[in-house]
C-alpha cells in the first residue's frame, strides 16, 4: 500500500470571544480545519461557527439564543470493498479487476473522484420566565437542519466503468421541536420541599434523498449529468411528527433523602392504531448515607441511590405498513415487494433497575461511581427474517419477544501524589454487559435465539482447535455475542513543576467475535493469502495447501484452526475470530508558554500521539477489530471486519493563546 | 397558591393545545401501499413487477445453475460456488442465498399479481391480456425452481419433492393457454404450451408433452426481455460474463470450448481476446461466450426447436432411437459452421445409448445458457438414462439447495435439512 499511504499533515485554528454589555451576554467560538488523509487523494476542510447569546428583558424574563453552523468538504480516494477500492486492488493483485498490482496500473483507479459536502445548522431559542423564586417555566424552540451532497464522477475511460458514469446524491433532514416544562417549588415546614414538573415535547421530523445517476460519457472532459446517455432518479421522502408529556414530582426530606416519581406519555402515529399513547413511569430514589449523625468523618462522602422506570422505543414510521416498492424497467413502471408490513407493530418496552453509589473518600483523594443496571426489553423489537417462499426478501421489524441485559460500570480515580509541585492522577473504569434472549416468542431465527446474547454471532466452529489434524467442525455453533462485553478503561495525568501535565489514556475492549470478511477474502482471492495466515505460509506455501484432506507431508506442523482458515476454499462461516483488543489511545503533554508574549493572559503548548500501539487477541487474522460494519439497531447487530483503512496513528502539536 | 398554578401551567398548556392542534400524520412519498395495487390502472405496472422480479430469479440462477452444469467455468470473484469439501458436511454450503430468494420470489410476485388481478377484476379476469402473461411467467417462475432446485418449499411449508413445481407450472400454463386465447393473445398461448410441453417431459408424461410440442411452430420462440435502469436487470450471462466489471466465467475446460472450435456451431459462440487473456482470476484462461451480445439480450424461454427436442425424448423413451436421432438432426441441419460457412456435422448413432449422447448433446447445445442444463442433468441421472454427457460425478448436488436463508426461518426445514445427493457423486 505504500505508494497510496502516506503522512499525513493537518492544520486546526480556533478563536472564541466571550463578555458582555448591561443584560447581554455573548460567547462566539469559530474554527477552520484543514487536514490531509492518510490515503493518497484524502483531504478534507471544515468550518465551524458557534454562538450564544442571552439577554435578561426583564427582572422575571430572560430569552437565550444558541446558534452552530458547521460546514465540512473533503474529497475521498476509492476505498472499501468496492470495485474501484484501491485497497480491494491491492490486497487482491494480481488477481484483481486489473488483473495487475503495478503502481501505474492500479493509480488508474484514481481517475474516479468523489467529493462532499455536509452542513448543518442548529439554532434555539429559549424563554425562561420566573415570576417567583420557587417557580420557574421554560419554552424552547429548536431547528436543526443537516444537509449532504456528493458528487461522484467516473470519468470517460476510467478503468471500471468505460463509458463513464456521474453520480450525484441530496440529503435533507429537517427537525422543529418544541418544549415546554414548568417547576413549581412547594415547601412543608423547614425540613419537607418538593419540586413538581410538568412539561412536552413536539417533534416534527422531515428527511429527503435524491439520487441521480448518469452512465455513458460523450468522451473525455468535464461533463455533468445532462451529458450521459442513461440516467437514473432515485428520490424517497418522510415526515413524521411525534409527541409526548410528562409529569415529575421531587421530594426532599432534609436534603439527605430524595425520591423521585414521574410519568411521562409518548405519542407517535407509528406505533399501529392498538396502541397509541405509551405511558412510562419512572421512580428514584437516593440517600446521602454520610450525613447520618452515624456516619464517621474519617469515611468520606457517599450517597446511595436506586431507580426503576420504564422506557420505550418505537419501529419506524412506516415499518407497520406492506409496501411495494416502484421501480423503472424495460420502459415501464414495476412493482416489486418491499415491506412486508405488521399493522400490529407496536414499541418495545424496556424496564431498568439501577442501584449504585456515588463516593468520596481519603479526603476526596479517592472517588468511586458505581452502578449495577439490569434491563428487561419486553415487546423487543427485531429484525425478523421471513421465508423467501413468502414473497417479501427483507426483514420485517417484530414485536418477537423478551430479552435482559445487565451489567456494572465502575469508575474510580486516585490521587496518588497531591503535593504542590507535583500531582499523580490514577483513573480507571471497567463496564461489563451481558444481555441474553430469554423468549423469542416462537419465531426462529439465527441469530437471535434463546438462551443466547442479541446478535449472536454463528457459523463452522473448529472443535479441535489446536490439534494438529484436519479440523472437526460444528456447523451452526454459536462463537458468542458481536459487540464487547467487558470494557477496561486506565488513565493518568502526571503534573509536573512549570505547568507541565503529562497524560495517557487506554481501553481494553473484549469478550466479542468478530467476522473477518477481509482476511477471508484475501485467503480465497489474493495471490499470497490471507495475512494472519503468514506464520502457516512460511510451513506450506498458500498455494499448495488445498486445504482439509491435503496430505502436504508438512501439514503436521499446522494447527486445525488454521488448515481451517488458510486456503482458498476455506468456509465463509469459519472465519470467526475473538476480537479481544488493548489500545493506547492518547499520550499528552501540557507546557506553558516559557516565554510570556506581551499582551496575552497565558499560551499552552499541548503534543498528542493517538493510535501508535495496539494488541489484539492471537486468534485475530488481520485488520483493526474496530473496523467493523454499522451496528446500527439491536436488531441488526452486524459485526464484520471489511476493507477499510483503520484509524491512523497521529501527532498533534496545539497552540492555546488566552488574551 | 391559584396564581401560582396558573403560572405554572400556562406554559405546558400552552403545548397541550400545540399538541392537539398539531397533526400528527405522517407522509412517507416514494413506497406505494398494497391497496394501491388492486386499482386497474396499477396492473401494467403488477405484471411489469412480475416480468422484473423474473429477471432477477433468472439471473441469478442461470449464473450459478450454468456453473454447476458445467456449462462455463468459474472465473472471477462474483458469488464464488464453492462445494463441500467434506460429503458428510451437507447442512452448509457456501452458495449465496439469491438465486433461492430472488427465483422464489419471482414465483411469488407472479401468483400473487395472479390472485390480485383476478380479485379485481372479476368475470373479466378470464380474458385479460395482463392475467394471461401473470399466468405465462407464474409458469416460467415455477419451472425455473422445478430445473434448478433441489426441493421445493412453498409459503414456507415442509420441503416437497421438486416435480412439485412442475405441477405448479402445468396448472398455470393451462389457464395460461385459455386465457390467452380469450385475450386475443396467440403469442401468449403459443408459449403457454411450449412451457406446459416442457414442464410435462419432467413429470414423465412424455406423450402429453409430445402432443403440446407437435402444437407449436419450429420458428416459434418466446423470450425474456431485460432492462436497462439497473445492473439487476441486466442479462447477467452477459455482464458477468463481460469484461466489465467481472470476467467472472470462461468456457474453459467445458465441452463448449472444444465443441465450437471444432464446429463453429452459431448457438454456442464465445470469443477470445489477446489483450485480456485471463478470467478475474489469473490462473482461469478468459474465453467469454458471445450468445448474449449486450445487457439486454434476451433469453429464450421456449421455442419450436426445444419442442422438436422435446419430442425426440418423447420417442426415444419409447425405444425408437431412429426416430429421435432423425429429429436432433433435423435442427442441425440447416446450421453452418460460422467461421467456415460449412453445414454442421450430424450426430450419427448405432444404438439406443448413442442416440441418447445425441440428444443429451443438442439439448445442451440448443439451450446453451437459459437455465436449463441442470434440470436436464438431473432428470436424465434420476432416470438412469444412457448415454453420454458431462462428466458430474464431482458434482455433490445437480441442483441448488435450500437456501441458508430458508433454514434459519422456516422450521418446517431447520438446519439440518438434508437435501439430496447426486447418485453419481464421488468426491470432489
Amino acid at each position: 500500500m505504500d505508494p497510496w499511504l502516506r503522512n499525513a499533515h493537518g492544520q486546526r485554528h480556533n478563536l472564541s470571544l466571550t463578555g458582555g454589555i448591561d443584560r447581554l451576554r455573548y460567547f462566539v467560538s469559530g474554527s477552520l480545519d484543514d487536514r490531509d488523509g492518510v490515503l493518497v487523494d484524502d483531504e478534507e476542510d471544515r468550518r465551524s461557527l458557534r454562538t450564544n447569546l442571552s439577554f435578561q428583558a426583564t427582572e422575571t424574563v430572560s430569552f437565550e439564543l444558541n446558534s452552530a453552523f458547521t460546514n465540512h468538504e473533503f474529497a475521498a480516494t476509492p476505498n472499501g470493498n468496492a470495485l474501484a477500492s484501491i485497497l480491494f486492488n491491492v490486497y487482491r493483485a494480481p488477481n484483481n479487476f486489473m488483473g495487475s498490482g503495478e503502481e501505474e496500473d492500479i493509480n488508474r483507479l484514481r481517475e474516479r473522484t468523489l467529493d462532499q459536502t455536509n452542513e448543518r445548522v442548529i439554532l434555539g431559542l429559549t424563554g425562561n420566565w420566573n415570576p417567583r423564586e420557587e417557580l420557574s417555566s421554560r419554552v424552547t424552540v429548536g431547528y436543526d437542519r443537516a444537509a449532504m451532497d456528493q458528487y461522484v464522477v467516473e470519468p470517460f475511460g476510467y478503468v471500471v466503468t468505460p463509458e463513464g458514469r456521474i453520480q450525484s446524491v441530496e440529503w435533507r433532514s429537517e427537525t422543529l421541536t418544541l418544549d415546554a416544562v414548568s417547576s413549581l417549588q412547594l415547601g412543608f415546614g423547614p425540613s419537607f420541599r418538593t419540586t413538581l414538573s410538568a412539561g412536552g415535547q413536539l417533534v416534527r421530523s422531515e428527511e429527503s434523498l435524491i439520487e441521480a445517476e448518469g452512465r455513458g460519457l460523450p468522451g473525455p472532459g468535464l461533463h455533468t449529468l445532462s451529458s450521459t446517455a442513461q440516467r437514473f432518479v432515485e428520490e424517497e421522502g418522510e415526515r413524521v411528527n411525534t409527541g409526548g408529556f410528562f409529569v415529575q414530582s421531587l421530594f426532599n426530606f432534609l436534603d439527605r433523602y430524595f425520591l423521585t416519581a414521574g410519568l411521562r406519555v409518548d405519542g407517535n402515529s407509528a406505533f399501529g392504531e392498538d396502541f397509541g399513547l405509551q405511558p412510562y413511569p419512572k421512580l428514584s430514589a437516593s440517600y446521602v448515607v454520610s450525613d447520618e449523625p452515624f456516619w464517621p468523618d474519617a469515611f468520606g462522602q457517599m450517597k446511595l441511590r436506586a431507580a426503576y422506570g420504564f422506557a420505550g422505543r418505537a419501529p419506524g414510521a412506516f415499518d407497520a405498513v406492506r409496501t411495494w416498492g416502484a421501480n423503472s424497467f424495460a420502459g415501464q413502471t414495476a412493482f416489486l415487494p418491499q415491506n412486508l408490513g405488521n399493522p400490529d407493530l407496536g414499541p418495545e418496552r424496556t424496564g431498568e433497575l439501577e442501584v449504585g453509589f456515588d463516593g468520596s473518600f481519603l479526603n476526596d483523594r479517592l472517588t468511586a461511581d458505581f452502578t449495577y443496571y439490569h434491563q428487561k426489553t419486553s415487546d423487543a423489537l427485531f429484525n425478523v427474517a421471513r421465508s423467501p417462499t413468502l414473497g417479501f426478501t427483507r426483514s420485517q421489524l417484530e414485536n418477537v419477544g423478551e430479552l435482559t441485559n445487565q451489567g456494572i460500570e465502575l469508575a474510580l480515580n486516585l490521587g496518588v501524589v497531591r503535593g504542590r509541585a507535583v500531582t499523580w492522577d490514577v483513573g480507571g473504569t471497567l463496564s461489563t454487559n451481558r444481555s441474553e434472549i430469554t423468549d423469542m416468542g416462537g419465531i426462529v431465527n439465527y441469530t437471535l435465539v434463546e438462551g443466547q446474547p442479541a446478535g449472536v454471532l454463528r457459523g463452522a466452529k473448529v472443535t479441535n482447535p489446536n490439534a494438529f489434524e484436519d479440523p472437526e467442525y460444528e456447523i451452526d455453533a454459536f462463537f458468542g455475542p458481536s459487540t464487547p462485553t467487558r470494557t477496561i478503561g486506565v488513565n493518568t495525568s502526571l503534573q509536573l513543576p512549570r505547568g507541565l501535565i503529562l497524560s495517557a489514556r487506554g481501553e481494553y475492549q473484549g469478550g466479542h467475535y468478530v467476522t473477518d470478511f477481509s482476511s477471508r477474502l484475501i485467503a480465497q482471492r489474493g495471490p499470497i493469502g490471507a495475512v494472519g495466515c503468514d506464520h502457516v505460509y512460511e510451513v506450506i506455501p498458500w498455494s499448495e495447501y488445498k486445504g482439509p484432506g491435503d496430505t502436504h507431508p508438512k501439514l503436521d506442523q499446522v494447527r486445525a484452526q488454521d488448515r481451517a482458515l488458510c486456503y482458498r476454499r476455506a468456509r465463509s462461516d469459519a472465519w470467526t475470530t475473538p476480537a479481544d483488543f488493548f489500545k493506547l489511545r492518547e499520550i499528552t503533554a501540557q507546557l506553558p508558554s516559557p516565554v510570556n508574549i506581551p499582551g496575552t493572559g497565558s499560551t499552552f503548548v499541548t503534543a498528542s500521539v493517538r493510535n501508535i500501539w495496539r494488541w489484539t487477541n492471537s486468534d485475530f487474522y488481520s485488520f483493526d477489530p474496530e473496523v467493523i460494519g454499522s451496528r446500527t439497531q439491536i436488531s441488526s447487530l452486524s459485526s464484520s471486519a471489511t476493507d477499510q483503512i483503520p484509524p491512523p496513528a497521529s501527532v498533534t502539536l496545539s497552540v492555546r493563546v488566552t488574551f | 397558591m391559584r396564581n401560582r398554578i396558573h403560572s405554572f401551567g400556562l406554559p405546558v398548556a400552552g403545548l397541550m393545545v400545540a399538541l392537539a392542534g398539531c397533526d400528527l400524520s405522517v407522509s412517507n412519498p416514494g413506497p406505494v401501499q398494497d391497496e394501491f395495487l388492486n386499482d386497474p390502472g396499477a396492473h401494467p405496472a403488477v405484471v411489469a413487477g412480475v416480468r422484473l422480479a423474473f429477471t432477477e430469479g433468472l439471473n441469478m440462477v442461470s449464473f450459478f445453475g450454468a456453473e454447476a452444469a458445467k456449462e462455463y467455468t468459474q472465473g472471477g470473484r462474483i458469488h464464488p460456488i464453492k462445494l463441500p469439501v467434506k460429503p458428510g458436511q451437507l447442512a452448509f454450503e457456501d452458495i449465496p442465498d439469491a438465486p433461492w430468494n430472488n427465483a422464489h420470489r419471482a414465483r411469488w410476485v407472479a401468483e400473487d399479481a395472479v390472485r390480485r388481478l383476478e380479485e379485481s377484476l372479476g368475470g373479466d379476469a378470464a380474458k385479460s391480456p395482463l392475467v394471461a402473461e401473470a399466468l405465462l411467467y407464474a409458469g416460467y417462475a415455477n419451472r425455473l425452481l422445478g430445473e434448478n432446485m433441489c426441493e421445493a418449499v412453498l409459503e414456507a411449508g415442509a420441503p416437497q419433492k421438486h416435480t412439485a413445481h412442475f405441477t405448479r407450472a402445468e396448472e398455470q400454463f393451462t389457464r395460461a393457454m385459455a386465457v390467452a386465447a380469450a385475450a386475443g393473445k396467440p403469442d401468449l398461448a403459443t408459449a403457454a404450451q411450449a412451457g406446459r410441453a416442457s414442464v410435462r417431459l419432467h413429470l414423465g408424461k412424455n406423450a402429453e408433452a409430445a402432443a403440446d410440442a407437435a402444437a407449436i411452430p419450429l420458428g416459434f420462440r418466446f423470450q425474456h426481455r431485460f432492462g436497462t435502469s439497473s445492473t439487476n436487470h441486466y442479462n447477467w450471462i452477459w455482464y458477468i460474463s463481460s469484461n466489465t466489471p467481472y470476467r467472472a466465467h470462461s468456457v474453459v475446460g467445458t465441452f463448449f470450448e472444444q465443441y465450437f472450435v471444432e464446429t463453429g456451431d452459431p448457438r454456442t459462440p464465445w470469443k477470445s481476446d489477446p489483450a485480456v487473456p485471463n478470467a478475474e482470476f489469473a490462473w482461469v484462461k478468459w474465453l467469454p461466450q458471445t450468445k448474449y451480445a449486450d445487457r439486454t439480450a434476451p433469453v429464450t424461454l421456449s421455442s419450436g426447436r426445444e419442442m422438436v427436442l422435446i419430442r425426440a425424448e418423447a420417442v426415444l423413451r419409447q425405444g425408437d432411437w431412429r426416430a429421435a436421432l432423425e429429429l436432433v438432426n433435423s435442427l442441425r441441419a440447416g446450421l453452418k459452421n460460422v467461421r467456415t460457412g460449412e453445414p454442421l456435422p450430424l450426430w450419427t448413432a448405432s444404438s439406443e445409448a448413442e442416440a441418447w449422447t445425441a440428444l443429451k448433446r443438442e439439448r445442451g447445445i440448443e439451450l446453451w445458457l437459459e437455465a436449463r442444463r441442470l434440470g436436464d442433468l438431473r432428470r436424465w441421472v434420476e432416470a438412469k438414462t444412457p448415454g453420454e454427457m458431462e462428466d458430474v460425478s464431482d458434482r455433490i448436488r445437480l441442483c441448488i439447495p435450500i437456501a441458508n436463508r430458508e433454514r434459519q426461518t422456516n422450521p418446517n426445514v431447520g438446519l439440518d435439512h438434508a437435501d439430496p445427493i447426486n447418485p453419481l457423486f464421488r468426491g470432489s
